[in-house]
């Protein structure tokens, strides 16, 4: 049996929280590895078994989206050197269009008093990421290949999983400790836990830490 | 004048990777003295335009120079294969030209032996407009050619190792069928004028036999070479690991032709050679990016791994898609113009991408950076080289 922690990162929920939360744009920067190598000692294992980040990258074939897919593209290949593995999810792009004649309308509303655009969110959905984690947190469950999990995500959706690998690790008689690692800020807007983790905020200290290479 | 060339053998830009075909008319000074001109000279002109003929018909770009009664033509580095089977063809016109239709005298009666060398060779343009090449490589197949015994076709080292000896070919060797492996001969030394070291070279076997040397004894093998029916194919060296000279590994650039995900494998085709190359998915420099980046028609580097004479296909190992991002680390070898980033696929095979050294200037060895994965007809090409995005917010 392995002992050491496996980290797993659900990369749209973590960037989208840690944007939202910290306001600066991780995506050139994302220091997964760092922050992995930070947070193993915080849950008290010595040794990272594994990292892997789990996101879908843009479409580089829809209209607007091959600057992104770029910028995301180069920050894995720079994880990978790194030793972070990168599970590919896939976006799901679907247009807008009117409920009465079916033609295609904008994705942006403009503000009648400021004349701001507001773009419409949704264009695109991640699928199969959710899954594809819970799919590795189980297998490594099975193989015993971790003693610690941590989830770099605030989905509540992975609260089933986690009960599921609670059973497991109690079926295999052996201890076991999952977390759930999220940012954090002073603004009134949710941080939770994954259902049933130990939770492990991260602040904007530790952030700027990890983003500041030597 | 004397000044614009010194200042082009200086020039690093004018160091080239050729391969340079020697070809000598035999014993055209005795046929000069002892026949009237109207007896030589066609015979010359039929030389001239053989080999201007089947040169050109080899590749465009050839470029060739008449030296009297020899002929050297230079072709790119990686035309390694198709400088061979010039040499090969040339020797099969001349052999054709040599015999009439009833097995009497043919309308020539001269022979030609041939030397063929590849590597870095300075090019330059002449001061009248033409292009000329000088260096180590010149002055090589030249004594080969010198070396080699009527009809013999000698190549050195770096000529076998650059090229496709499978696609190697003679009438002959066709009719007969030899093996890809048998047209190369055991490697052999052989002392020459002005190399401090015995040259290695291995004869072409085109012909019904093996030609040999012009003088008996300077290699230690020659006359057990020259009574050998055929070459025994286990002494055969293919060194397709070792690469064209001045390059790390043999580098290709290929499209996916095959790519089955479910199975983790596929296959590659080099546009310009034919050859394909079987490849599983952790053979990629980014096996996690397989599923997504890799379809029929994508465009690929890669580095070929294995031998050419086993039957079997080889394997292309190290990976990139062209058009995609990688990281690497840079090496910068001495005394060059360029450099390599080098990248690994996830069974450590290597794999050096080309970029020149303007381009990673103020980049010391050993660096990590971040390039777009281009192509040329030689292999993967850096571009777009930057420090790692990283590194560089830092």
């Amino acid at each position: 049996m392995a002992r050491g922690c496996l980290v797993l990162v659900d990369g749209w929920n973590h960037y989208l929280s840690t944007s939202s939360c910290l306001g600066f744009d991780l995506a050139r920067t994302f220091p997964i590895d760092r922050l992995a190598a930070h947070l193993a000692p915080r849950t008290g294992e010595e040794t990272l078994v594994d990292v892997a980040v789990v996101m879908a990258l843009p479409n580089r074939n829809e209209p607007g989206e091959l600057p992104e897919f770029m910028t995301w593209r180069k920050r894995l290949r720079g994880l990978h050197n790194a030793g972070v593995r990168h599970e590919h999810a896939k976006f799901r792009y679907s247009d807008m269009s009117c409920g009465g004649c079916g033609s295609p309308v904008d994705r942006k509303v403009v503000c009648p008093h400021c004349e701001h655009v507001n773009p419409i969110a949704g264009r695109r959905k991640e699928k199969g990421a959710d899954i594809k984690l819970a799919a590795l947190a189980l297998n490594g469950a099975w193989r015993q290949d971790y003693s610690t999990l941590v989830i770099l995500s605030q989905d509540a959706d992975f609260g089933p999983l986690v009960r599921q690998l609670a059973e497991v690790h109690l079926e295999q008689g052996r201890r076991y400790a999952l977390y759930s690692a999220f940012p954090v800020c002073d603004r009134p807007h949710p941080h939770r836990a994954v259902p049933g983790t130990r939770s492990i905020p991260l602040d904007a200290a530790t952030y700027a830490a990890c983003a500041r290479r030597s | 004048m004397t000044t614009q060339l010194r200042d082009s053998f200086a020039d690093p830009q004018s160091r080239e990777d050729r391969s340079v075909v020697f070809i000598d008319q035999v014993g055209s000074t005795a046929m000069k003295e002892q026949q009237p001109e109207a007896g030589w000279l066609p015979s010359l002109g039929f030389l001239y335009d053989t080999v201007t003929t089947i040169a050109f018909r080899a590749n465009p770009d050839a470029e060739i120079k008449y030296l009297g009664d020899g002929i050297m033509i230079s072709f790119d580095g990686d035309r390694a294969t198709e400088a061979v089977n010039m040499a090969i063809q040339v020797q099969e016109a001349i052999n054709d030209a040599n015999q009439g239709r009833t097995g009497g005298k043919g309308a020539i009666d001269f022979n030609c032996s041939v030397g063929v060398s590849t590597g870095p060779i300075v090019a330059f343009e002449t001061p009248t407009g033409g292009r000329d090449y000088v260096g180590m490589v010149a002055d090589k197949a030249r004594r080969l050619c010198d070396a080699a015994s009527p009809k013999g076709i000698l190549i050195d080292r770096a000529t076998a190792a650059a090229a496709n000896m499978t696609r190697i070919a003679s009438r002959v060797g066709t009719a007969l069928g030899r093996a890809p492996e048998q047209y190369q001969g055991d490697i052999q030394r052989i002392p020459l004028k002005g190399f401090d070291q015995p040259v290695d070279y291995f004869e072409v076997f085109w012909d019904q036999q093996l030609h040999g040397l012009k003088s008996e004894g300077v290699t230690s093998t020659a006359d057990r070479m020259r009574t050998a029916a055929a070459p025994v194919a286990t002494q055969l060296t293919v060194v397709r690991q070792a690469g064209r000279a001045g390059a790390p590994e043999e580098r290709h650039v290929g499209e996916v032709t095959c790519w089955k995900p479910e199975a983790n494998f596929g296959f590659l085709r080099d546009q310009r050679t034919g050859e394909d190359f079987y490849f599983r998915g952790n053979h990629m420099v980014y096996p996690e990016d397989a599923a997504e980046t890799l379809t029929v028609g994508s465009r690929a580097a890669f580095v070929a791994s294995g031998r050419a004479d086993t039957g079997h296909k080889r394997s292309a190992v190290g990976i990139l898609v062209v058009g995609d991002y990688a990281e690497g680390t840079l090496r910068l070898p001495e005394g060059k113009a360029h450099g390599w980033l080098r990248v690994a696929d996830g069974l450590g095979n290597s794999h050096h991408v080309f970029t020149s050294r303007a381009a990673v200037q103020g980049h010391a060895p050993g660096t990590l950076l971040s390039f777009k994965v281009g192509a040329n007809e030689k292999g993967g090409v850096a571009e777009e080289i930057e420090l790692p995005e990283m590194q560089a917010a830092a």
